[in-house]
């Protein structure tokens, strides 16, 4: 188990009703991603990327207390 | 309040490019100032009209990110100066601007290189997302 901050964006924010939340997660990222998903089936259905300390994850990795991680639905600046 | 120099809440005015280019009277070895400025557009969808944009960001990821794109744009024109991106977050209006980029270099023809090439690294790599809120009232996410 780790203590991590989950922060969610855009439209992820609309599926899970909350800005962020502090979450005992599993060990890893993936099945942190697969809790959130379970939690908020809506989030299967539209497109994000994950970060881990504001740095984009592609793959799977260990979490460690005081990580945290956000939901980016595509980006759409400027 | 942001956390993030680079967020400005709302429309960036006019007044601020101005600033701008007088804050850069000391920069004397910079020949050209090439600028961007993102004007939030009143697009037509589905026969609705766009009144305006709400941004939101990411503050302290569009810190790291900013710096990034910064690193490499030096790195690859040995020319520039200096570098600065302004972007909103909250509600701006049609017509108002959201995006300021300003590219110094001492020569024109980097500057005109580098403010495009920041524009579509802002446009990939900035965490920001935008609402589209149109004239009935309705809204939604642009992706």
């Amino acid at each position: 188990m780790a203590t991590v901050n989950v922060i969610y964006f855009g439209s992820v924010m609309d599926i899970t009703g909350i800005n962020s939340e502090k979450i005992d997660s599993p060990e890893t990222l993936n099945e942190l991603n697969e809790l959130l998903i379970s939690r908020f089936p809506g989030l299967s259905v539209i497109s994000y990327r994950l970060s881990v300390n504001r740095q984009l994850i592609t793959d799977n990795r260990q979490l460690v207390d005081g990580d945290e991680i956000a939901l980016l639905p595509p980006f759409a600046g400027g | 309040m942001h956390t993030s120099k680079y967020l400005i809440e709302g429309p960036i005015p006019a007044a601020f490019v101005s600033r701008e280019i007088s804050d850069h009277h000391s920069k004397t070895s910079a020949g050209a100032h090439a600028f961007f400025l993102g004007q939030v557009r009143d697009d037509q969808v589905d026969g609705k009209r766009v009144t305006g944009i709400e941004y939101s960001a990411y503050d302290t990821m569009v810190d790291t990110v900013v710096q990034a794109i910064k690193d490499q744009l030096f790195e690859k024109f040995s020319d520039l100066i200096c570098l600065h991106i302004h972007h909103s977050t909250g509600l701006v209006q049609s017509g108002e601007i959201s995006l300021v980029v300003m590219v110094s270099s001492g020569h024109r023809k980097q500057s005109f290189a580098a403010l495009e090439k920041c524009v579509e690294l802002i446009k990939e790599k900035l965490p920001v997302w935008k609402k589209e809120f149109f004239a009935d009232g309705t809204s939604r996410w642009i992706q």
